[in-house]
């Protein structure tokens, strides 16, 4: 059986000043929650906590009964945060980002790499360095390798800004696919209204 | 260990690519080198030319070193490496590795400028080129490693930089008396000088100890 992510009284400030504080919710398989929060709320920081990019922050994160801090490395195959802004290597192909990251993070299914691809309509610009593709192109090669990870906890922020509707559709198909296999999701969009949640914490 | 090996040369791979693509700071060093060359040798004099090679190459490496480290960060890159579940030990070797073949090109066009406009420069081939690629190995480990940990750690990890430095003194100072050693002995007697045996140790020490501490601060 799959295990929860467990958030508990958690709370970050900088330079004394409280962003948030006493944060507890708990992150189940198969869950997919939203985030909310007005502008400067701390949605980012939050995800950023709990995908161990922030580790000055007071409470706990536990995977399993065990504190995230505690892991090694292997934690980024079980969680994983997509940033709002896509953090790809701009003088490579789309291909050779993917096969760089695939490398990096041991994903040996090829087949599922092309069907991604596919559904995404990224076919045409295999070849295109990123620098030379549109800010919605290069959201969607970011979204797609953080499928091809498939960790177990989706922290996905601000996953909607660029994508067109159609690029929505396949995605939000991506999140109802998954969740059903146990996968879990940690939204953090103000427009993303269209999926259907199974909780929200508000910030 | 096969793990290792892999990602190991997949970021070396990846990071050679870039740069032979972009080519920026390949432009960069071909302009930065020859220019601080002749500026070090119009003001500091040609009295002892190898001293002024290793001296603008040093300058070089500093300023190369920022840059490179500042677009890999500019372009989110170290997020991407940090958050890899791989060790990043490997990553930090990865990067110490990139920047000894960036010294080694750095050592080149500052050799070629320095040759041109300087007589009698390193006399005894095999000797200057040993003291270079061990200068090479030193200075690449501690200015990845710091670069590296500059632009991730704060707070607590202010400590770590404090266990970095020192080892930079003890290295420059070897790196600097083994200079003199270059045209005064032949082969074995250079290799068999206390300087340059205690440069080897630093060297080893430095490529071992980098990474552990880059690795330990990053995820504490």
């Amino acid at each position: 059986m799959k295990e929860s992510l467990v958030i508990k009284h958690l709370g970050k400030s900088f330079n004394e000043v409280s962003i948030f504080s006493n944060i507890s919710f708990n992150l189940s398989p198969g869950s997919v929650v939203s985030l909310e929060g007005i502008n400067g709320s701390g949605k980012t920081t939050l995800m950023k906590i709990i995908g161990s990019q922030i580790l000055d922050y007071s409470g706990e994160v536990l995977l399993g009964n065990k504190n995230i801090k505690d892991y090694g490395s292997d934690l980024f195959s079980n969680i994983y945060y997509l940033s709002p802004f896509p953090n790809l290597y701009q003088y490579l192909t789309l291909n050779e980002n993917i096969s760089f990251f695939s490398n990096l993070n041991d994903i040996q299914n090829i087949q599922s790499t092309n069907s991604l691809i596919s559904s995404f309509n990224l076919d045409k610009y295999a070849l295109k360095k990123v620098h030379e593709l549109s800010d919605g192109t290069k959201k969607k090669i970011s979204i797609l390798i953080s499928f091809l990870v498939s960790p177990d906890f989706f922290l996905l922020d601000e996953p909607y800004t660029y994508l067109d509707s159609h690029s929505i559709k396949i995605l939000n198909n991506l999140i109802e696919q998954s969740s059903k296999k146990g996968k879990s999701f940690l939204i953090a969009d103000n427009s993303s209204g269209i999926l259907n949640f199974t909780g929200s914490v508000g910030l | 260990m096969k793990n290792f090996f892999k990602i190991f040369i997949l970021i070396i791979k990846k990071d050679i690519l870039v740069e032979t693509r972009e080519k920026l700071n390949l432009v960069y060093l071909l302009i930065l080198s020859p220019t601080l060359s002749l500026i070090a040798f119009v003001f500091i004099g040609s009295d002892n030319p190898t001293a002024l090679f290793f001296f603008t190459s040093l300058i070089v490496a500093l300023l190369a070193n920022q840059r490179v480290s500042r677009q890999e960060v500019s372009l989110g890159g170290d997020l991407i490496l940090i958050s890899a579940p791989c060790d990043l030990s490997i990553v930090c070797f990865s990067k110490i590795l990139f920047f000894i073949l960036i010294n080694i090109f750095i050592n080149f066009i500052v050799f070629i400028t320095l040759s041109l406009i300087s007589e009698d420069i390193f006399l005894n081939s095999i000797n200057f080129l040993t003291l270079c690629f061990l200068f090479s190995v030193g200075i690449s480990s501690i200015l990845s490693t710091f670069s590296l940990m500059l632009e991730r750690i704060k707070g607590e990890g202010h400590f770590m930089f404090m266990l970095i430095y020192p080892l930079i003194l003890p290295f420059l100072l070897l790196s600097y008396n083994s200079i003199p050693l270059i045209d005064l002995y032949g082969g074995e007697s250079f290799f068999s000088s206390f300087s340059l045996q205690a440069l080897i140790a630093f060297d080893i020490l430095l490529l071992t100890i980098c990474p552990i501490l880059f690795s330990y601060s990053i995820r504490r």
